[in-house]
């Protein structure tokens, strides 16, 4: 008996290590993806990054109670999602304040280099237009080339609804671009 | 726009990387969150809470009793008016709330009694005038007596000279078959 409580602390030394091993396996893996996330809500990098550093320590607080270790990226997508829509709402809130101050200011930071480009911002403008069911599973199908069984399986969702939605998805952002994007319709 | 071109535009929108030092700056902020008690991060904020509460209701809502008496002298502390029973004697006593109107005819309402002085009515016997100095008497007499009635006491003090009794008259038993028809 004196031997298994002997060995005890080692063997929890052991359990600990390894799950901080499988987190740091797991934030390297998923740091871009977390990250795109939460830009996709926010276009801002220095706000998706605290956002998805913010799931990450939410995440590596219950990563210990998480059963299954699979579905860890679903998890930490569901997460980040909704981080990044409090923190919207949050910048929403604290721009209407200072617009109120100071009107002639703009209040959309378009400085990041990848809204630079018109055509990106288009894009944006039509992924924005999106209601919020359509929206996440068509960015998560863009990101990292997730197919429908990805998306599906970050989502939580069947994947015929999954494949329902990309469906309305891309036909309401490619009507949206054709009006916005008159010149690439005509090739 | 075609399927493969809107593919390319969400492609091209949206492969946005993060800075090379995202995971160092997450490692750390990871680190730095072990570091800290977990019961520290809604212990601290839950008594600031309650420290913000207690002083909110303790500015909105001031005492309107007056400050403490600093008198400790007997009988009076904290405001508190404490009667000794030698001063209590000879302080006039306070009459008790009447529940019946003030606004009253006392000589018609003589007969209502407060309640809380009906505990104060002494028993009342009232008497013929004819047995009144008997019972006086007999009172008065029990009074003086001692508390062991026994017999040879009770036979020494009565004072009964003599006893006058009726005459007795026996006579013979009616025929109550001649009432029947009174009974019927």
């Amino acid at each position: 008996m004196q031997e298994y409580i002997d060995r005890l602390p080692d063997s929890l030394r052991a359990v600990a290590d390894e799950l901080d091993s499988e987190f740091e396996r797991l934030l390297v893996e998923s740091s871009s993806l977390a990250f795109r996330v939460a830009f996709s809500v926010l276009r801002q990098r220095e706000d998706a990054e605290d956002v998805a550093q913010e799931a990450f320590i939410k995440a590596h607080r219950n990563f210990r109670r998480l059963r299954e270790r699979a579905s860890f990226r679903a998890w930490l997508v569901r997460l980040t999602w909704r981080l990044a829509l409090d923190r919207q709402r949050a910048n929403r809130r604290r721009v209407s304040r200072d617009a109120e101050h100071n009107r002639h200011r703009p209040t959309i930071d378009n400085s990041d280099p990848a809204l630079a480009s018109e055509r990106s911002a288009l894009v944006w403008q039509a992924i924005d237009a999106l209601p919020e069911t359509l929206r996440l599973p068509l960015v998560l199908s863009g990101i990292e080339g997730h197919d429908v069984r990805e998306v599906a399986s970050l989502l939580g969702l069947p994947e015929g609804t999954v494949k329902s939605r990309l469906f309305k998805a891309r036909e309401k952002m490619k009507e949206s671009l054709k009006w916005m994007m008159p010149s690439s319709t005509g090739r | 726009m075609d399927d493969a071109e809107l593919d390319r535009a969400l492609k091209a929108t949206l492969s946005v990387s993060p800075s090379p030092e995202f995971v160092a700056k997450v490692r750390t902020a990871v680190a730095a969150d072990v570091s800290v008690p977990s019961m520290s991060r809604w212990l601290v904020p839950a008594v600031a809470v309650a420290l913000v509460g207690v002083l909110a209701i303790a500015l909105t809502n001031p005492d309107p009793r007056p400050a403490p008496q600093t008198d400790m002298r007997p009988g009076r502390f904290a405001g508190v008016d404490i009667v000794l029973p030698s001063a209590a004697a000879s302080r006039p006593k306070a009459r008790p709330i009447d529940p019946v109107p003030v606004a009253r005819n006392p000589a018609r309402h003589a007969h209502i009694r407060h309640p809380a002085r009906r505990d104060e009515r002494a028993f009342e016997v009232i008497f013929s005038p004819s047995d009144a100095e008997a019972y006086r008497r007999l009172f008065s007499s029990v009074g003086s007596m001692p508390y062991e009635l026994s017999g040879e006491v009770i036979a020494e003090d009565n004072a009964i000279a003599a006893i006058d009794f009726a005459p007795i008259v026996i006579e013979p038993q009616r025929d109550f078959s001649l009432d029947k028809g009174v009974f019927q």
